[in-house]
Formats: structure tokens, C-alpha cells, sequence
């Protein structure tokens, strides 16, 4: 079943639909013209939902994980293994967008008394140590299974410093942490929905599109390889 | 040949809503230069990536087929 969505194209039309949309719309959109943020709110419709991507290939990463522990089919590692490459490069993105962002509304590309910034790049230094985890080893057996425990551990951490930390802290500049309200409360009125919604599906969809394609060659490289 | 002009057409479809929904983004699109532009590279850029991503799809079927 999963294997058959790869292969289809009804979703990658869609996601070009989207993106497209978001590309187009979002720039045109009547935005709620706050101060300080101004016209930098229309970057919601790349860094959030580039997040948004990161975390759901994440997810997909930790399924496919506790799958190859429940089956120890070598194929799940793939899954799991790529699906947190490209979750990680959107992660990425997500940084680099958010720099932008910080740079126009805080003045600086990186504030480091900003707790939710920290705990992102912590984020990513979690998942970087997975691949460092998995570079590390020869036998393949031993690569999937440490790989796919330290998975779980991974995205738990992962939720922690993103979700679970900010809104803990006593102070944060970024909305619904620290204290803030959210975007929902107060700014992100239905013109911004009308973009923001199709801009998560769109990226969440490149994301999966990407994944998909690494996934099929690293497949391919093992039917060489005569792995499987 | 068939998939590029679905491509297309979905491609332009996705252009419509900023177009017709009443909205003041007619007459920007007339006034505001700058902001056509960036939307304009913005939307090449993205056009190329698909275009390599379908390309990329084209050449690992191509493979699988031949490893079956």
C-alpha cells in the first residue's frame, strides 16, 4: 500500500499545485500589516510550514524504525534512514528561513538568549548524530538496528526541544512560547489561513516526494549491491 | 509528451486564484514591478525544480525496469 503511493502522481501534482499557489498567493495576500513584522509575516508560509515537513518526515522516520524493530526487514531501515535525511535538509531550510526572519523583525540572525532557536539547532544536533551513528558502522544489520533505536530516542528529543522546551521557558521572542500568545490567538486571520494550510501540504508533500526518490535509488542500490 | 502539458496546465490552474478572487492583486500586478519580478524568478526556480523532480521520477523507472 505504502510502496504503491511512491509510485503514484496524483500527490505530486498536487504538491506543485500548492507550492505554486503558495508562491503566487502568498505574496499577494492582504496580509494584517502588524508592527515589526510588517510584510516579513508572509515568510509563515515558507519557515513554518518547512517545520511542519521536518516534522512529519521525522514521524515517518520513527515509524519506519519501530517497523524494522518489529520485522527486521532491511528494507524499513531505508525508509527510515532517508525519510531523516530529507527531514533533516528541511530542518535546514527551516533554520535558514527563520535567520532570514530574525534578522528583519529582531535585527540579528541568531538572538542567543532566544531558547527556541537554541533548541532547534539542539534539534538538529540530535538528528546529525544519527547519521554520524550510522556512518559509523560496517555491518549492516548492526547499522539498521542501533540506527532505528537511537531513532526513537531521537524524536522524542526532537519533540521535547521543539514543542516541550519554549513553552516552558519563562521568556521567548517567537509567538505561543514562553508565555506569548500564538499566531492562532490574535494574527493569523483567514487571509493568512487561506495560504498557510495549502503551504503545509505543499511542503510537507515535497518533502515526501524527495524522500520517495532517495528511497527508489537506494532501493535500486541494493538490488545491484544483491542485498535484497 | 502527455504528463508535460498536465504539467502545465496544472502549473497555470494554480495561478488563477490570485487572479480571480476579487482581489486588489489585479492591479498590483499592473503597479508594483518589483514584486512581479521576485514572484516571477520565485516561480521559475520552482518551475525547474519540478521539471528535475519529474525527470528524476523518468530515470528511476527507467531503472527499476531494468533491474526487475
Amino acid at each position: 500500500m505504502f510502496e504503491k503511493i511512491l509510485y503514484q502522481s496524483w500527490w505530486k501534482v498536487l504538491t506543485i499545485l500548492l507550492l505554486s499557489f503558495t508562491c503566487v498567493y502568498g505574496f499577494w495576500v492582504k496580509i494584517p500589516l502588524l508592527p515589526i513584522l510588517e510584510e516579513s509575516i508572509r515568510n509563515l508560509f515558507f519557515h513554518v510550514p518547512m517545520w511542519f515537513s521536518m516534522m512529519f518526515l521525522m514521524l515517518m522516520s520513527l515509524i519506519f524504525s519501530l517497523k524494522y524493530l518489529v520485522s527486521f526487514d532491511s528494507k524499513s531501515d531505508v525508509y527510515a534512514s532517508n525519510f531523516a535525511v530529507v527531514g533533516f535538509l528541511m530542518g535546514c531550510l527551516g533554520i535558514l528561513t527563520g535567520m532570514v526572519w530574525a534578522k528583519v523583525t529582531w535585527g540579528a540572525w541568531w538572538v542567543f538568549a532566544e531558547v527556541k532557536l537554541n533548541a532547534a539547532a539542539a534539534a538538529l544536533l540530535v538528528y546529525s548524530a544519527y547519521f554520524i551513528l550510522r556512518s559509523s558502522f560496517v555491518d549492516a544489520e548492526l547499522k539498521a538496528k542501533f540506527s532505528a533505536v537511537y531513532s526513537i530516542f531521537a524524536f522524542v528529543m526532537f519533540m521535547v526541544f521543539i514543542n516541550v522546551i519554549p513553552r516552558l521557558a519563562t521568556s521567548s521572542l517567537h509567538p505561543g512560547n514562553g508565555g506569548n500568545p500564538g499566531f492562532n490567538s490574535y494574527d493569523l486571520d483567514n487571509h493568512l489561513r487561506l495560504v498557510f494550510y495549502p503551504a503545509i501540504l505543499g511542503w510537507i508533500g515535497i518533502g515526501f516526494w524527495l524522500s520517495s526518490q532517495l528511497i527508489r535509488i537506494n532501493l535500486i542500490k541494493r538490488k545491484i549491491d544483491d542485498i535484497d | 509528451m502527455k504528463k508535460n502539458i498536465l504539467l502545465g496546465t496544472a502549473f497555470l490552474f494554480s495561478m488563477v486564484p490570485a487572479m480571480a478572487n476579487n482581489h486588489p492583486a489585479v492591479n498590483l500586478l499592473l503597479s508594483n514591478n518589483k514584486l512581479i519580478a521576485v514572484n516571477a524568478i520565485l516561480l521559475i526556480i520552482l518551475l525547474g525544480i519540478f521539471i528535475f523532480l519529474f525527470n528524476q521520477d523518468k530515470r528511476i523507472k527507467k531503472l527499476e525496469d531494468r533491474i526487475k
